[in-house]
């Protein structure tokens, strides 16, 4: 009995300063935590589900062509998407898959935002990139925790910690893993 | 696609639900491209996470799942659907459940027959002998010869039993209890002569006739296969697989074997002189003796010399202060070497010579995390001393090269089982400490002279056993404490044995801890409760060596008597079992193997080897020289011998030689020898000097061999059996073997094939050599290999 096997691809977008404006430059450069809110800000509620995939058969049929799409975008399901962690995952064919990644990072913008979308993470079962996902979400929580404690003070600090405190997340250090600064 | 309409049934709903990933909403008021600001940040994060953990556990108890489905593979037994007993306790009553509303599981009870008549009769008697015999041991007796014999029956052994009993009861001090503790453990040392078999348990000494069992037999008999060889039964392999997980193991953690089968005998010689001399005389020292080996400090891991011939490798400690030396071996070769030793110390007084197979006991422990495990259970007696600080750093040290081959610690113990968990030594952080203690290595001294005195002798081990605690003793001590508390060790127990042990390094990553034959089932129920170890038997050493490229005893050494036998027997059932194959199975599993009669396909055929060698040279020619296909044989004027112009003539006269070996009158010697530079015979066969005298005598002469070790180049298969040429050859030429690989298989550790093998010294005394050709028997495909020697 032969099993289909699928490969599930963790991303998110991201959204670089885009704006000619000098200053919004300037803020997105002042602190780290200043760039991690605004590279993972929340998506407009215009972009859902359906838009990201026909966006990625787009981007697969322009680089791909029509082999590709044939290879590879029927195959593209969305398995969950949310709107204010603009994070994602999408089931493909374990044969295509590399195609569909090459197609998502080839993306420049969703309907007038510029947009980077970035693959986190590859895994033959959800399982897998659902755990990667938490530990990349408590890693991020973890370094806007300790920027916003070396530039905001003690006010901020101290409702970080309470939430901390309430949420009960532990952040070990076998949950470390790198993301970019 | 707007999302599928949820359905009715309450089990698809979960499952439906299970599929969904729940996500924050968004807020229609959530204005484009804002940026949130921290706490809006980390809330949605948060939500998130809660929400991915929520869909995996949904996921996980979405699908129907039986009690037995739901254990990790190691735990799950087959048929344990209907055999609730085979599911772990935890799980039993879930099973229960489901197998009362399932129509096709049997039912739980199954009602015992009861047995009636001369069955029940039987069975009420062995009940009756078991229950005196365990009154017996709380009595310290020890049952009399005549109740393990078969000539009493049943009825005759419970009354010499019961008069056993009552003439221990009347307390007359003429009669001496023989034991010092209730479980039933003694020093069976034989002093100048070999040691009665342990009679062991009431119950289980039947089983024990023919082959002793080891201390942890009974925990072993529940896991593992078991084999009996050479007197004991030894276990093999575990019953679960465990080929890849082993392999991890071992370079990893570590794996734990009960070693107690290697057998030891201990000499005394009071005289330091004697004691030097017939340690130059069995070691490879030729002019002095190391004082570190004398001293206890180093042990000795190499070859014993009985004769001046190899006989096996040996783990040789001395210790001159006590005027002892423990000799510690493979049990084939025990007999012999016990012989050897008795007269050898016969010429010296005063002498004396323990055999101390049943009453030392050891266990061997492979891997990185060897010492880590065993520092989690061994509680030291003497806390303040050197050896304890030294102990508790030398735990820490993971490095298999820091510590020299040959490193001998001891000290006394208390019993495990007075902790319940195992404890972990505080490691110091320090690390300039950790470089002072390896460096000093090489000069402390780690032996504590007491604690080898009662190691090695009767009295000490036999005091160790003094009022050893039952499991049911230490039980009763635990439910008086605390729950919460791990050991016993602040109660007043009225005794606490000491162990001595003693702790030796035997490989790069091996080491063994060598303890009174009674204490080492304590030892280990403790041991395998450390995760980082597993157990393990005889195919896991065997593998663990192979992947290093290791020779293993006795299957890779064949120039030795018991590899000889070894191999001699394989190939005999190899044969029988060819011969016994229907004719129909002709082609696929009874191949037409040429030359059969010639050079046997079934093992390494080293008699052909030796004479094809050794014809070559009364022929006078090289091999090159040879006609192939002649068209007649040639015969010298009344000679029946038949000249040898060709190598069809050297087959047949193979032939000749090989049935004239089997009605000879004088034995016929094993045919290969292990190189040796000193031996003169070997050297002038080499450089081309000797020359053969006649035919016959070729069956008396000894093929000088070197061991290699082979890697396969490309991929390809590596068998046992398989056949060394120095250069890419026809399949059907015999001639020009030069050796053959003793096991070869694929090395998980490499990659590829590899493999141990023998080859004629001749050819690969000059060291220039680094590749091999090999074909595996029965195949035509012939593949390049590497290769090194292995010295020996």
């Amino acid at each position: 009995m032969v099993r289909i096997k699928h490969r599930y691809i963790l991303f998110e977008v991201l959204y670089p300063p885009s704006n000619p404006n000098h200053e919004e430059f300037v803020k997105f450069s002042e602190t780290q935590e200043d760039a991690l809110l605004t590279l993972h800000q929340a998506s407009p509620s215009s972009i859902n589900a359906r838009l990201i995939i026909s966006t990625i058969r787009k981007s697969i049929q322009e680089h791909y062509g029509e082999h590709g799409v044939g290879a590879a975008g029927l195959s593209i399901n969305m398995k969950y998407w949310s709107n204010k962690t603009s994070t994602g995952i999408i089931r493909c064919d374990r044969e295509s898959f590399q195609i569909v990644v090459g197609a998502i990072t080839l993306i420049n913008r969703f309907e007038s935002n510029p947009v980077i979308i970035r693959c986190t993470h590859i895994s033959g079962t959800i399982h897998k990139c659902e755990e990667y996902s938490i530990r990349r979400s408590k890693e991020l929580i973890r370094l806007i925790n300790n920027s916003a404690l070396r530039t905001k003070g003690k006010q901020s600090s101290q409702f970080l910690l309470s939430l901390e405190e309430s949420t009960s997340l532990k952040i070990s250090d076998d949950d470390r893993i790198e993301i970019d600064g | 696609m707007p999302p599928p309409r949820p359905p009715i049934n309450a089990k698809k709903a979960r499952l439906y639900n299970s599929r969904n990933i729940r996500t924050h909403t968004t807020d229609a008021s959530l204005v484009d491209k804002d940026k949130l600001n921290v706490p809006d940040f980390l809330n949605a994060r948060e939500f998130e996470i809660k929400s991915f953990e929520l869909a995996q556990l949904n996921s996980k108890y979405a699908s129907s799942n039986r009690a037995f489905q739901s254990l990790p593979r190691v735990l799950r037994r087959r048929a344990a659907s209907h055999n609730v007993k085979r599911i772990p306790k935890r799980l039993r009553a879930k099973a229960i459940r489901e197998m009362k509303s399932s129509m096709t599981g049997t039912p739980t009870v199954i009602k015992k027959k009861h047995s009636r008549g001369r069955e029940l009769y039987r069975l009420t008697m062995s009940r009756k002998l078991l229950n005196l015999g365990s009154k017996l041991k709380l009595l310290k007796g020890v049952p009399d010869k005549e109740v393990y014999g078969k000539k009493l029956n049943l009825r005759s052994k419970i009354k010499a039993l019961s008069k056993q009993i009552r003439a221990l009861k009347q307390l007359d001090t003429e009669v001496k209890s023989k034991l010092n503790n209730i479980v039933g453990s003694y020093d069976n040392t034989g002093i100048n002569d070999y040691a009665s078999r342990p009679t062991g348990n009431i119950k289980y000494y039947k089983r024990q006739r023919q082959f002793v069992w080891l201390p942890t037999h009974i925990w072993h008999a529940k896991r593992f296969h078991m084999i009996k060889q050479h007197g004991f039964q030894i276990p093999l392999s575990p019953t679960q697989k465990c080929f890849k997980m082993m392999s991890r193991q071992s370079k990893n953690d570590s794996i734990l074997f009960d070693t107690s089968y290697y057998t030891s005998l201990i000499i005394e010689l009071e005289n330091d002189e004697d004691y030097e001399s017939f340690l130059l005389n069995i070691t490879k020292f030729s002019k002095s003796i190391p004082e570190k080996f004398l001293n206890g400090e180093r042990s000795y891991n190499d070859w014993i010399y009985l004769d001046g011939q190899k006989i096996g490798k040996v783990l040789i400690f001395s210790h001159i202060q006590s005027h002892k030396i423990l000799i510690r071996c493979f049990p084939s070769i025990y007999k012999d070497i016990f012989d050897y030793c008795k007269n050898a110390i016969s010429n010296y007084t005063p002498s004396a010579i323990h055999d101390c197979q049943y009453s030392l006991g050891s266990l061997d422990l492979i891997g990185p995390l060897s010492l880590l495990s065993l520092s989690k259970v061994l509680h030291l007696v003497d806390k303040d001393s050197s050896i304890k600080k030294a102990w508790s750093k030398l735990s820490t040290v993971r490095d298999s090269k820091a510590i020299p081959i040959g490193f001998n610690i001891s000290f006394d113990i208390m019993d495990s089982r007075l902790w319940k968990q195992p404890m972990k030594i505080k490691p110091s952080s320090d690390t300039n400490e950790y470089f002072d203690f390896v460096s000093s290595l090489s000069t402390s001294k780690l032996v504590d002279s007491t604690t080898i005195e009662n190691l090695l002798t009767p009295e000490g081990r036999t005091k160790s056993y003094e009022n050893q605690m039952s499991i049911k003793e230490i039980d009763r001590e635990f439910t008086k404490i605390a729950t919460r508390e791990n050991s016993l060790i602040d109660t007043d127990i009225q005794h606490r044995s000491i162990t001595p042990i003693l702790i030796s390094k035997i490989g790069p990553s091996s080491w063994t801890l060598i303890a009174p034959w009674f204490w080492i089932l304590p030892i280990w129920s403790k041991l395998v409760r450390v995760s980082q170890i597993k157990p393990g038997g005889i195919r896991q050493i065997r593998q663990y060596n192979f992947e290093r490229g290791c020779a293993n005893f006795p299957n890779d050494y064949p120039w030795l008597r018991d590899g000889w036998n070894y191999n001699e027997a394989l190939g005999e059932i190899k044969q029988k079992k060819y011969t016994k194959l229907p004719k129909r199975l002709v082609n696929d599993k009874r191949p037409d193997y040429k030359d059969i009669d010639i050079i046997s396909p079934f093992k390494c055929d080293w008699n052909f080897l030796r004479n094809i060698t050794f014809l070559a040279k009364l022929a006078g020619k090289d091999l090159n020289q040879l006609e192939i296909n002649p068209k007649f044989a040639i015969y010298e004027d009344g000679n029946p011998i038949r000249e040898l112009n060709s190598t069809h003539d050297l087959k047949r006269q193979c032939h000749e030689l090989k049935s004239l070996a089997l009605e000879g009158i004088r034995k016929s010697v094993i045919p290969i020898e292990i190189f040796n530079k000193k031996n003169e015979f070997q050297n002038k066969l080499i450089s081309g000097d000797y020359t053969v005298p006649r035919a016959s005598e070729i069956r008396f002469s000894r093929l000088p061999v070197i061991q290699i070790s082979l890697e396969l180049i490309k991929n390809g298969k590596l068998h046992d059996g398989a056949r060394i040429y120095l250069s890419k050859v026809e399949p059907d030429d015999d001639v020009s073997i030069i050796g053959f690989v003793t096991s070869g298989a694929y090395n998980i550790n490499l990659g590829i094939a590899s493999g141990i093998g023998l080859v004629r010294a001749d050819i690969l005394k000059d060291s220039t050599i680094t590749t091999l050709y090999v074909r595996n028997i029965g195949q035509t495909s012939i593949y390049e290999a590497k290769i090194t020697t292995i010295h020996n």
